[in-house]
């Protein structure tokens, strides 16, 4: 199954790259390719953590206001002159703690995790905006913008952590048997329970790393955008969400693979560049999404006897 | 192969003719011949997974048939529903009963047939007024207005036959109806029936208990393996011809049996309370012992199962393994005692569906396997391999899904994860259930195994003759509590039923 769903997702790719260059050949270039990956950095590096927690069953709708919480607490941290990188590990860190707290949240009360995280992403958002006032942070110190504009190799930073995370996330859950445990938690948490799995660690572990990624996600973000907005990152999920209904991560859980995710997610900025240069308009692109969301979700309710 | 031997029969109320159907391409059924005459009370006996059930679910149109034809009255149908068979007069009195228990006993009668007034409302008078009148006539000593939450089992199944009668059936199935009820609500389910033959009505009996089967039925028709092996005039036969063709062989074959002299005591559990459903049970397990554990449904054996592998938290008593004292809170202590449950609900909790073969086998063992938390594949192949050897797995491959094997090679799949964890004390709660014949004896043959290995092993089972032929000891339990033991010299199927009926004041859902 797994090596199906990776030649379909690939081959929907290659199509819609060799379509897009009949377009646009200058769009379709190593370069260009390379700043879509810049792109997508921030989305991608969240989508590791979504990945995880949808395979381990869950779901995390307060990730982009993790996204925001943590890049206002960072930017005001060095405003009041903590060093860059100190600034960002502590960062990362808080995105871990309140990772684990949705963790704890959804294990505790029995209500689908879509609304409790829907709610803690509330409390969050909140939070953010409570550092400045409302206010963005900009003035952030030259370290970061030199990080964005650093590469290796050719290729920028950004897309060097974009790629760590994703082959952590990789390695993690499928050559460590925690993966496994995540997987059988996601596919059935009672079945894993009474093969010994401490199901309600194993969760706690999940959401914990979607706020970690969350947090490195928002440093990129930080680093790009010279400033950080409480408004932040609104909306990320449904791309995040998005790109696992294209590469067949399942919404119910224990099904699927990071890398397809992740593939969904280029498969969806790709169409994104492609819709702009046809000028469609972004609330027909926006019609769209929600289109292959449900498309894809149908499919996936369908898919369930395999 | 069919033989009628049931001389003349009365005017034929239904009739199933040459009914064959196929699961996945898999034959359940085939060629099934089954005529019910009116007022007659027709057993239909075999193993589980013969396809009794399967053949009342294309009765009663839950499953359409693959061939072959229904005739109720002569008259060809078709049923879609088991709504449409009902309002064609075939009722089906389920094994577990599903009554809307926060409403009242004649809601319950009259539900989805709700008599109107004038207005178009329900008209409450009157149906509590028709159901006393017919609980009356039925002589059924319930209360019409009380709710069925507060009823026991056996007054359930009674207003369900109420129910039946009420909408004039022609034909009642009943599903193993006193599987959980006394023996005297046996007494008043068996009047009952008689008042149905009385009225020609055509009963269908199904159940495992050859001493009731002998009492009510008229005639007995027999499936094996999907196929109809005979229906006989109950007086032309006994219970060891019955139970021959039921099984197709000599009893002593289907329970391989290894003798093995039993070692010290493994486990220990004294005053063992959850709640109010395992209530202060003492019991001991040897090593290369097999401990039956018989009852009736919800009699609390897989609730004292669940307790002690830490699914529930025990409320009261003491758990020793190996002499020492110990506190089980959660499976995963159990496990790190070697301890291993398989549990009664393979899909439920048992099986990872959507998981593959390996990861399923490995599940419990990948801590012990990888100590360092990092997987590597060829070696859990090896494993895997070695462990579907030994077992007998039929699948394409390691890597094939689980929810594509069959029920007897899933649960080999559940025991094989749990052999690989490598346990002491393996409990086993309904291992043959959903299991055709040819697994049932390889699950039997590796349970012998187990205890020559030096293992402790016990099973819960509902299947009086499968626990009499493995166990080297029997415990009954009823209400919660262990009610007696049995030798496996003193084994007797009376004994134990007789054991198994021992509620608290005789009986937990009075009657009267």
């Amino acid at each position: 199954m797994g090596k199906k769903n990776s030649w379909a997702v690939l081959a929907i790719l290659a199509l819609e790259l060799l379509a897009l260059r009949l377009l646009a050949p200058y769009l379709v270039t190593g370069p260009a390719l390379v700043s879509m990956g810049r792109q997508l950095a921030v989305t991608g590096v969240v989508a590791v953590g979504m990945g995880i927690i949808l395979l381990g069953g869950g779901m995390d709708l307060s990730l982009g206001a993790i996204v925001a919480l943590t890049g206002m607490v960072a930017a005001e941290l060095m405003a009041q002159g903590v060093p860059v990188l100190p600034a960002a590990a502590l960062c990362v860190l808080l995105g871990l703690l309140l990772g684990w707290i949705n963790g704890m949240v959804t294990a505790k009360v029995r209500i689908h995790p879509f609304i409790l995280t829907m709610a803690l992403g509330v409390v969050y958002r909140g939070l953010g905006k409570m550092v400045h006032k409302g206010m963005p942070i900009y003035n952030l110190p030259e370290a970061l913008h030199r990080f964005d504009r650093g590469t290796f190799l050719e290729i920028p930073w950004t897309v060097w952590i974009f790629l760590l995370c994703v082959g952590l996330g990789t390695f993690l859950l499928s050559k460590t048997y925690l993966g496994k445990y995540i997987y059988a938690l996601g596919a059935d948490g009672k079945a894993a329970r009474l093969a010994g799995v401490d199901t309600v660690r194993v969760q706690w572990i999940v959401y914990g790393l979607g706020g970690f990624f969350a947090g490195v996600a928002s440093m990129l973000l930080l680093s790009r955008v010279g400033s950080a907005q409480p408004g932040a990152a609104t909306g990320v999920e449904l791309d995040v969400l998005v790109g696992a209904a294209l590469g067949g991560v399942s919404f119910k859980g224990g099904r699927g693979l990071l890398l397809h995710m992740i593939l969904g997610i280029f498969i969806l900025e790709v169409l994104g560049n492609a819709l702009l240069l046809l000028s469609v308009g972004e609330y027909y692109r926006n019609l769209l999404k929600g289109a292959i969301l449900l498309g894809a979700l149908a499919l996936d309710s369908a898919n369930k006897e395999e | 192969m069919i033989e009628e031997r049931g001389g003349p029969v009365s005017e034929t109320v239904l009739e199933m003719k040459g009914i064959s159907k196929a699961f996945s391409g898999v034959g359940v059924l085939e060629e099934i011949h089954l005529q019910v005459a009116k007022g007659e009370v027709h057993a239909l006996m075999g193993e589980n997974g013969a396809g009794k059930s399967t053949l009342m679910k294309i009765l009663l149109g839950i499953h359409p048939a693959d061939r072959g034809e229904i005739l109720l009255e002569g008259r060809r149908i078709v049923n879609r529903s088991p709504r449409e068979a009902m309002d064609k007069g075939i009722a089906m009195i389920h094994q577990e009963l599903h009554p809307v228990l926060d409403m009242t006993v004649w809601e319950n009668v009259f539900l989805g047939r709700e008599i109107r007034t004038r207005f178009g409302l329900a008209d409450k008078k009157a149906m509590a007024r028709e159901c006393g009148r017919l609980f009356t006539q039925l002589d059924v000593p319930v209360d019409p207005g009380a709710r069925m939450r507060d009823l026991g089992v056996a007054q359930c199944q009674l207003v369900e036959i109420v129910k039946a009668v009420s909408l004039s059936a022609k034909v009642v199935v009943m599903d193993e109806p006193t599987s959980a009820i006394t023996d005297r609500e046996v007494e008043i389910l068996f009047q009952q029936i008689a008042r149905l033959k009385a009225q020609g009505v055509g009963v269908i009996y199904i159940s495992h208990k050859m001493e009731e089967i002998f009492r009510i039925a008229d005639r007995i028709t027999v499936l094996r393996d999907g196929r109809h092996m005979g229906t006989d005039s109950a007086a032309d036969l006994d219970n060891d011809r019955l139970i021959r063709r039921m099984v197709g062989r000599e009893i002593r074959e289907v329970f391989p049996k290894e003798t093995v002299v039993p070692g010290e005591v493994v486990l220990e559990v004294r005053g063992l309370c959850w709640g109010r459903k395992v209530r202060d049970v003492d019991l001991s397990l040897r090593k290369g012992e097999i401990l039956g554990i018989a009852g009736l449904v919800g009699a609390g054996r897989s609730e004292l199962a669940q307790t002690l592998f830490g699914i529930h938290k025990p409320t009261g008593g003491s758990v020793h393994v190996h002499g020492k004292p110990v506190r089980i809170q959660r499976p995963g202590d159990a496990i790190a005692l070697k301890m291993a449950l398989v549990t009664e609900d393979r899909k439920g909790s048992g099986l990872n569906l959507k998981g593959t073969v390996q990861e399923n086998i490995t599940l419990a063992s990948l801590d012990r396997l990888f100590p360092r938390g990092i997987l590597d594949g060829s070696r859990e192949g090896d494993v895997v391999s070695k462990s579907m050897e030994k077992l007998k797995v039929k699948a394409a491959s390691p890597k094939a899904p689980v929810d594509s094997l069959s029920g007897g090679n899933q649960q080999k799949v559940v025991l094989a994860k749990w052999l690989l964890a490598g346990p002491e004390i393996i409990v086993l709660d309904e291992p043959t259930r959903g299991v055709d014949v040819g697994a049932k004896r390889d699950i039997y043959l590796l349970l012998g195994e187990l205890v020559k290995a030096g293992k402790a092993v016990i099973v819960i089972s509902s299947e009086i003759p499968e626990i009499m032929g493995i166990a080297d000891r029997i415990l009954v339990m009823a209400a919660g509590r262990v009610t007696g033991e049995v030798a496996r010299k003193d084994f007797n199927q009376e004994r134990i039923l007789g054991y198994a009926a021992q509620f608290e004041g005789g009986g937990s859902s009075g009657t009267g």
